[in-house]
């Protein structure tokens, strides 16, 4: 379906790769740890390894769930929009093929959350 | 001797229809197509404009007049209000946040249906329609003054809220009831019409409403209260307008029908979505609680529109597709959305704080299905660590849903540790969102979507810094110019409410009303 105009109803979409200066927006989101409220959207260069993104960004975001400081993130399994996805995080984003807005979720068998019930 | 005296005053049916239809004319000048360019291209008929009837019969001339004694009560009110320093009447500071929310995202609303209705009121074809528009316009407007003229005594007091028109336009959480306003402003006038009058206005506003001035009234807040009430009789207006509105749609062309239907299952949802700020005051927000989200969920949502739903049902509408989702989320909403802010806590221009014993024994008593399992441990995990001096203040910008523009906080229906989330890909590019449901609404219309300004992405676009900042300095904080963009006092608008200027002035200027 489209929108409903009387003229063409046409726009350029608002957050295309172009307008980011170089970087892709990438989502992560740390599966059953809702005590983290929100999964985080960041602004990256496709150069960067997972692993750079991770260290830089994510694990400090989270490291006030007393899971954080446990997680092995070399057994760490991925979902790359509902996926599963197998990336080697040493190399870039761009050659793991994490795209502009691409959503992840990183699962961290035996790390259950808060009163281990995925919090 | 006879005389032949007319009637003096003319019978309320007679002066509805001479200061409605008669007002209206033929065009002569211009086709009627020309004049009213609007009205047809949402594929909605109406085959007799006539058939539209307001059931207050309200006209111009005695709508003035009720507004007019209702406006001299209201500012005696607010002005005694403001002499007897009543901001020292309200149970604790920490109300103030729920004052705070209400003006920066709810009053701003107000503005936006007062654009909506001027606007259905001047495309409309029918004359009493266009009336009913233009004084719900004029209602909105004043219902707008009235707030501000309330609230602005708080300004006078407290942090927060200073910069209501300039934090609007750019603050991210600002951007849930300002995309939810534009869309329905950016609609034909008939989905306009049903996105406010019916889905907001009938359905969902009680919702609003009702927690919001029952709140103020339990919690001291005369202000709020009076110009609650002052509303109050505008609102059931505006109900009644809701529900005839639909049922003229609806009886005009059985081909409105599904139009219809599309149109109250997109604002049921985009509605629900932005009143999960309101369950959050109920919960949280108000020292002193009138009732839970969950109850008046199922008092105003779920028997009300329940019933409203019933009735529809014989014009062949169904309950809109969210609501067994949004049901289900009663149970949920309300702390996810307080635990986003409260970690997002440092960039909110109003306080969060870790609800106290007693205040989580109450929500586990109004939740018995999820608080204690789902959501107390978060919260008292949180407590303890600020109680330890490591209060989380998250600095990661969160992921948002393409369509409601709320960070993506909800859980699957049914699976409250699973964040749920959605993709879509639209011509080459990718589009995030929150739920099945706003993925949807994205889907029937995403030309218009793709247009969103979601404020996370703007801020790594670079366009959310004042102008003079400096990216490349090596001091670059970019939070922070982002919150100073925002206009933050920083330091006093944000952060917790405990040591906050809000609180510590709160107790000492009560203090001082007891003693030296």
């Amino acid at each position: 379906m489209s929108v409903n105009a009387l003229g063409p109803y046409e726009f350029a979409p608002r957050d295309a790769v172009k307008n980011f200066h170089g970087n892709i927006l990438v989502n992560f989101c740390w599966d059953r740890h809702v005590l983290v409220a929100a999964p985080f959207a960041v602004a990256l260069p496709p150069g960067m390894t997972l692993r750079q993104a991770i260290t830089t960004f994510i694990a400090p975001s989270i490291a006030f769930h007393p899971d954080a400081a446990k997680i092995d993130w070399n057994t760490v399994t991925w979902e790359k929009d509902h996926l599963p996805w197998q990336p080697d995080i040493d190399k870039s984003l761009a050659e793991n093929k994490v795209g502009h807005k691409d959503y992840l979720v990183f699962i961290t068998p035996g790390l259950n959350g808060l009163n281990s019930i995925g919090l | 001797m006879d005389m032949n005296v007319s009637k003096k005053k003319l019978g309320i049916k007679e002066r509805y229809a001479h200061m409605t239809r008669g007002l209206g004319w033929e065009p002569t000048y211009q086709p009627a197509e020309a004049v009213f360019p609007y009205d047809k291209y949402e594929g909605i008929k109406i085959h007799d404009w006539d058939k539209w009837v307001d059931p207050f019969r309200l006209t111009m001339d005695a709508y003035w007049k009720y507004q007019g004694e209702k406006d001299r009560k209201l500012y005696a009110v607010i002005e005694a209000f403001a002499q007897n320093n009543g901001h020292l009447n309200i149970t604790d500071a920490r109300y103030l946040s729920a004052i705070k929310l209400f003006w920066q995202g709810v009053s701003p609303l107000e503005n936006y249906v007062v654009q909506g209705f001027a606007r259905a009121g001047r495309h409309f074809r029918g004359e009493a329609s266009r009336i009913a528009c233009q004084m719900q316009a004029v209602d909105e407007l004043r219902h707008y003054q009235t707030q501000t003229h309330s609230i602005s005594n708080y300004n006078k007091y407290y942090n927060g809220f200073h910069s209501q028109r300039h934090m609007w336009d750019r603050v991210w959480y600002l951007s849930v009831p300002k995309s939810f306003g534009e869309d329905a402003l950016s609609a034909g006038p008939f989905e306009f019409l049903i996105a406010i009058s019916f889905s907001f206005e009938y359905v969902l506003t009680n919702l609003l409403f009702v927690p919001f001035m029952s709140g103020a009234a339990y919690n001291g807040d005369m202000s709020t209260v009076t110009f609650g009430f002052s509303a109050q009789s505008d609102e059931s207006r505006h109900m009644t307008l809701g529900i005839e509105a639909i049922k003229f749609l609806l009886e005009q062309d059985p081909a409105n029908v599904p139009i219809v239907q599309g149109w109250i299952d997109k604002w049921f949802w985009r509605g629900s979505k932005v009143l999960a700020l309101v369950g959050m005051m109920m919960d949280y927000m108000l020292p002193k609680r009138v009732m839970s989200w969950k109850e008046a969920w199922e008092i105003y949502a779920e028997e009300n529109g329940g019933a409203l739903f019933r009735d529809l049902a014989r014009y062949g509408i169904r309950p809109p597709k969210g609501w067994a989702d949004a049901c289900e989320a009663k149970n949920h909403i309300s702390h996810q959305i307080w635990l986003l802010f409260y970690e997002y806590g440092g960039a909110t221009a109003f306080h969060t704080w870790s609800p106290t014993n007693e205040e989580l024994d109450w929500l586990s008593a109004k939740y018995p299905d999820s608080f204690d399992k789902y959501y107390r441990p978060r919260l008292e995990f949180l407590r303890d660590k600020h109680a330890r001096g490591g209060r989380v203040y998250q600095t990661t910008l969160p992921a948002l849903c393409t369509t409601c523009q709320i960070p993506l906080c909800f859980t699957e229906p049914g699976d409250p540790t699973k964040i749920s989330h959605r993709e879509t890909v639209h011509e080459g590019e990718k589009y995030v969102f929150c739920s099945g449901h706003c993925q949807e609404i994205f889907s029937n219309e995403p030309e218009k979507f793709v247009q969103s300004w979601l404020p996370v992405n703007q801020i790594y676009q670079g366009n959310c810094f004042n102008p003079d900042v400096d990216p490349t300095a090596p001091d670059f904080d970019p939070l922070k110019a982002v919150l100073e963009y925002f206009h933050y006092n920083l330091g006093r608008d944000n952060g917790d409410f405990e040591g906050s200027e809000d609180q510590q002035n709160f107790a000492k200027w009560r203090g001082q009303a007891g003693h030296n």
